[in-house]
């Protein structure tokens, strides 16, 4: 009995039954509310329905073939979410139980779609001998077979291949092919005998189709089999055979061991390949499994007929080399690259970055031949050497205009890479030949910059000419650095103060300090900066001590004005010095305790001023702050908070010699630290 | 099976080729590879609103000559080329089927913009043409048809650049650089969110329209008819787009984290979701809540309407021992400000279709270096967003067995992991 005459009457009075009681969601509510026209009514049936299990199928596979396709749609996906939990959940239904409803709703159906849909959802659950057999048999079934066939390889299992491999003797050609290419996909064991009787098939098309299913079988065995296939194949046949024999080679070099065997099967690829492509593949194949010796065979394989198309796998067959005995095979194989390949294989010898490649790309670099030299100035600025800088800038003295622009790129290439490594003196060598040799004010501004990030001694004439007054106003206060090196180094020690001066003067707000921190960090230069920027980094802490939420800070445990370094408080905590040479020095208190909420710890330093002078204290904390100055409390701040740079900036006035800083810092929850500075009154730091 | 579509994929480009020989320049006239300063001839296949994008730029690129525009609606390549002639001054050759583009000598690369269900395909076929490919995200929508579109890509010596461009936007690179720097100290968890899942409900069948190649635009997905909700909304459906937002938004983003976190290997999945409000006939859900353990670094998705996080309505987040990053495609902010790192504000984004990440490509052609965005790198990006949906399909958490791409102890959920393809395709 087809499904829909079998099962709507329980659905119609399932949904009847619902429309009598709508306030109850059970069963019989969803049903209907899967059938209603609101979507969303749909959608919560669709939510809910699987929890019900078996009873919810039962009501829900006559909905597949509900004329409205909202609700055969919809439908479907129950069906599919109850087949999917028992497939693949504990608490789903009993898998064979779907699986029987399932298979029974396919017997009964008619309909050829819902018969495909009843398939796909079969795959979900179908699992024992006899449901793998019933899609079997629709492998015979010309309107079913794909989609059987689909199913099978879906499910995946021992069984299911071995029922494709079955199917193979009896299908027609097209058909046998399908087959095959699913066995493909799931190389069992068991199907092998199968697929190695369609290696002796009288078609071409088919002997390439089992070839490509051996493969991945990656049997040594199975050699001759697949190079007679593709020796005996057909102009039609030819790519796929050769395919398959490369695919073999890719799997045996995987299961791994079988070196020689797999570069003999890509030389005998390349010789019965159906196209320049695939002898391409079969070139790749020799460099990514040989090694350096494939290189000078992958050369002797390109000709003048060839080289068009073979010349970018070729490349890419050599670039697998890698190692410093790569490079030097790359630059032994030099006079025997074919003329039309040397561009881009000067490429590859520059990217290499080896030494042994310089000679060559200098040659190249003065060859006649301006596509040749124009590829060696590309590969010198790829290279990274210095001396190639030295063979660049000496070019360019002498190119005419359109040689200028590669020399130009190329010198760019080599100062990104000498920036990005940090190679100061070459970053700053090779902009200033692009700032000598810039054919307009974009590019010698640009030029311009990169002198600033690296400026040079032999650069300092330009730095001085490019540098307006209020330019070096503007630059970037962490840029003023190297500029002032540059201008020493080249004994313009006056002009250098001068910037010194100014940079002092621009210190002033703790964004110019984050910038020089960040100058710092990336320049490796923190041990010039840790002291000069006001920084307090060395204190004595104790702690931790009460810090309750709803009240703060307590009275100290000892006269602020005076505390005992020597003392001891409670259960053993002492005064420890802590040094801390980061930058910024942000004191992590965490560090004295571990993590703790809602204590406070104090932290005491001494500064030594010369003179009576009126300063500010700048200070960041996580959480709260008070600070007390020779005893006298001068800042109480209670907030949670994270630090940040000068968050709080407290006026003071210093006495001459010993003044006596005491921090307490009150824990929430989270971070617990601090980071203070000493400034003068416009901000500038106090080194004391 | 007599159609074109039922001949093997080289017996129908061998009869292709006598077509479309006398529009291909001889082999022989192009240079070996492509030179640095010539152009790469390129083709785009899928017309559609990726691969349009993608025109508008390439058209303009003074590094590549647009020399064909394909779709299976042959409105769509005639609009496309009628863009093209009026962008650059020159009209495109235009191709319903894309065999016939891979079977021309003198285009040296393809860009797929097609439906996901075809990325494979397209890539390995192209690669066994000897064409260098750029293929749209997500690169496959199993695991399966990844692993073979690396090992096409390898054995052919093929350069195949994934449309994950934000590996080649600044802001990205620099936020990486930061992680990768230290500045935030050890990476323990890191994440992305969409606030959005577009997919709508139900389909009506209605005839084929008149210009359209049905069964192709099908391809290895199992024949339907013809609906207008498939055809344009294809991420919607589990045949040919897995996971939806996932599958769209979340590759881009979740690569961005594979990228920070140095690592493309969970070992553990868990999902939950559904399509709660609405769309009980929709194949994708519009909600989903993923997490993904990495060693040492948990990572998750999170997917809902309305899913703002700092005012942003998609994002990335990485949070370390020391500091916490967030960004999207506009500007990146690291928390606390006293990292003194600034908030760094993107080159506003003009296209969807980057040209910074085309340029990549076509240098990669030239000096055939690995890309940026590598189909090795991709399809590991891909393959958890698609472990993932399989978490959410099968409703439990699952372990992974990253060197041998399979679920560990887990047949059932292995099935997953591939689909079948209607004959005569094949991977």
């Amino acid at each position: 009995m087809h499904p829909r005459r079998h099962l709507l009457p329980l659905a119609l009075l399932l949904a009847a039954t619902a429309l009598a009681q709508p306030a109850t969601v059970n069963l019989a509510s969803l049903i209907a509310a899967l059938q209603s026209n609101t979507e969303s009514q749909r959608a919560q049936a669709r939510q809910l329905l699987p929890a019900y299990g078996l009873d919810a199928l039962d009501a829900t596979l006559p909905l597949l073939a509900h004329e409205n396709q909202h609700i055969s749609r919809a439908a479907y996906h129950v069906v599919e979410q109850i087949a999917n939990e028992a497939g693949n959940t504990p608490r789903g239904a009993d898998p064979d139980r779907v699986a029987a409803r399932l298979r029974a709703a396919l017997d009964n159906a008619n309909a050829a779609s819902l018969k495909q849909d009843l398939l796909q959802l079969l795959t979900l659950v179908a699992r024992d001998p006899a449901a793998i057999q019933q899609i079997a048999r629709l492998l015979n079934d010309p309107e079913l077979r794909e989609r059987a066939r689909a199913a099978l390889e879906e499910i995946r299992t021992q069984d299911a291949a071995l029922a494709l491999a079955k199917a193979l003797p009896a299908a027609d050609r097209p058909f046998r092919i399908a087959l095959l290419d699913a066995l493909a996909q799931m190389p069992y064991e068991n199907t092998r005998d199968a697929i190695l009787a369609q290696t002796k098939d009288k078609d071409p098309a088919l002997r390439a189709a089992a070839a490509r299913a051996l493969a991945p079988h990656a049997r040594v065995q199975d050699r001759h089999i697949i190079t007679h296939i593709v020796e005996t194949a057909d102009t039609a046949s030819r790519f796929d055979a050769a395919d398959a024999e490369l695919r073999y080679a890719d799997a045996l070099a995987a299961r791994g061991g079988n070196v020689a065997l797999v570069l003999d099967l890509a030389r005998h690829a390349f010789a019965h390949a159906a196209d320049p492509a695939q002898q391409g593949a079969a070139i790749n194949t020799l460099g990514r499994y040989g090694d350096t010796h494939t290189i000078p065979e992958i050369l002797a394989l390109l000709n003048d007929a060839n080289i068009a198309e073979l010349a970018a796998p070729a490349l890419s067959a050599i670039q697998a080399q890698q190692g410093p005995g790569a490079a030097r095979a790359l630059c032994t194989a030099w006079p025997a690259v074919p003329p039309p390949l040397r561009p881009a294989y000067l490429q590859l010898l520059g990217r290499r970055g080896d030494p042994c490649a310089l000679p060559h790309l200098q040659e190249a670099a003065q060859a006649n031949d301006p596509v040749l030299r124009t590829a060696a100035f590309a590969a010198l600025g790829n290279s990274g050497q210095p001396a190639a800088l030295d063979t660049l800038i000496a070019a360019i003295e002498n190119a005419d205009q359109a040689e200028r622009e590669h020399l130009r790129t190329a010198l760019q290439t080599l100062a990104a890479h000498f920036a990005a490594a940090n190679d100061r003196p070459n970053a700053g060598k090779a902009a200033l030949a692009l700032y000598r040799h810039a054919p307009d004010e974009t590019a010698r501004a640009a030029a311009a910059e990169t002198l600033r990030r690296f400026p040079i001694a032999d650069a300092a004439d330009v730095l001085m000419k490019i540098l307006r007054p209020d330019e070096l106003k503007q630059l970037p206060v962490a840029a003023l650095s190297g500029i002032i090196a540059a201008l020493r180094e080249a004994n313009h020690n006056k002009k250098a103060d001068e910037l010194q001066n100014l940079q002092f003067q621009r210190l002033d707000s703790a964004a110019a300090v984050q910038e020089i921190i960040a100058f710092a960090h990336a320049s490796g230069t923190t041990d010039q900066w840790r002291d000069k920027l006001g920084f307090i980094r060395k204190w004595q802490l104790l702690g931790p001590f009460p810090f309750p939420p709803n009240t703060g800070f307590q009275t100290p445990p000892f006269d602020p004005d005076r505390p005992d370094f020597n003392a001891q408080y409670g259960d053993g905590r002492r005064w420890t010095p802590i040094e801390n040479d980061a930058l910024p020095p942000i004191m992590d208190l965490m560090a004295l305790t571990g993590p703790r909420d809602h204590v406070s710890a104090f932290a005491a330093a001494t500064v030594h001023s010369d003179k009576p002078r009126d300063a500010q204290i700048r200070c960041g904390s996580d959480d709260a702050i008070r600070i007390w100055l020779n005893g006298t409390l001068v800042h109480n701040h209670l907030i949670d908070r994270g630090t940040a740079l000068d968050a709080d900036i407290v006026p003071i006035k210093l006495r001459p010699g010993a003044n006596r800083l005491l921090v307490e810092i009150g824990q929430y929850a989270g971070g617990w630290n601090f980071v203070l500075r000493l400034t003068d009154p416009q901000g500038r730091p106090l080194n004391l | 099976m007599d159609t074109p579509h039922s001949l093997s994929r080289r017996q129908f480009l061998h009869r292709a080729g006598t077509l479309a020989a006398a529009a291909a320049t001889p082999a022989a006239a192009r240079a070996a590879t492509v030179p640095i300063n010539d152009k790469v001839r390129l083709a785009v296949v899928g017309c559609g609103g990726m691969g349009s994008r993608h025109i508008e730029a390439l058209a303009v690129n003074p590094q590549c000559s647009l020399a064909a525009v394909c779709d299976v609606a042959k409105s769509r390549y005639y609009d496309q080329m009628d863009i093209v002639e009026k962008l650059n001054g020159t009209r495109p050759d235009g191709y319903q089927d894309f065999r016939h583009i891979l079977d021309r000598n003198d285009i040296d690369a393809v860009l797929f913009a097609t439906p996901d269900h075809w990325h494979a395909l397209n890539t390995i076929l192209a690669c066994e043409a000897g064409k260098d490919v750029y293929v749209e995200k997500p690169v496959c929508v199993t695991v399966t048809e990844g692993r073979a579109m690396v090992a096409a890509a390898r054995r052919y010596g093929r350069i195949v650049q994934a449309g994950t461009q934000q590996r080649s936007m600044p802001l990205f690179q620099k936020a990486v650089e930061l992680i990768h720097n230290g500045r935030l100290g050890q990476i323990t968890t890191a994440g992305a969110w969409i606030g959005v899942n577009a997919c709508g409900v139900g389909e009506t069948i209605e005839p084929v329209p008149k210009g359209l190649d049905w069964d192709l635009w099908l391809g290895p997905a199992p024949w339907v008819p013809f609906s207008r909700e498939r055809f344009g909304g294809f991420r919607c459906f589990y045949d040919y787009a897995r996971g939806g937002e996932l599958a769209n938004w979340g590759i881009h983003l979740l690569d961005i984290v594979h990228w920070g976190i140095r690592q493309d290997r969970p070992l553990a999945i868990q999902s939950t979701g559904g399509s709660y409000p609405n769309a009980a006939a929709a194949d994708n859900y519009e909600t989903i809540e993923s997490i993904m353990e990495y060693p040492g670094c948990t990572v998750t998705w999170d997917q809902r309407h309305q899913n703002l996080k700092e005012g942003r309505g998609y994002g990335i987040y990485f949070n370390g021992t020391e500091a916490k990053i967030i960004m999207d495609r506009g500007s990146f902010k690291v928390i606390p400000e006293s990292t003194g790192v600034p908030e760094y504000i993107g080159e506003p984004e003009r296209s969807w279709a980057n040209p910074d990440h085309h340029n990549n490509f076509f240098h990669c052609i030239r000096t055939r270096n690995r890309p940026a965005a590598d189909i090795e790198q991709a399809f590991r990006s891909t393959a958890a967003i698609l472990l993932a949906g399989i978490a959410l399909k099968v409703q439990r958490k699952l372990w992974w067995d990253g060197d041998a791409e399979r679920f560990i102890n887990d047949p059932e959920a292995d099935r997953h992991l591939h689909r079948a393809y209607r004959a005569p395709w094949h991977l």
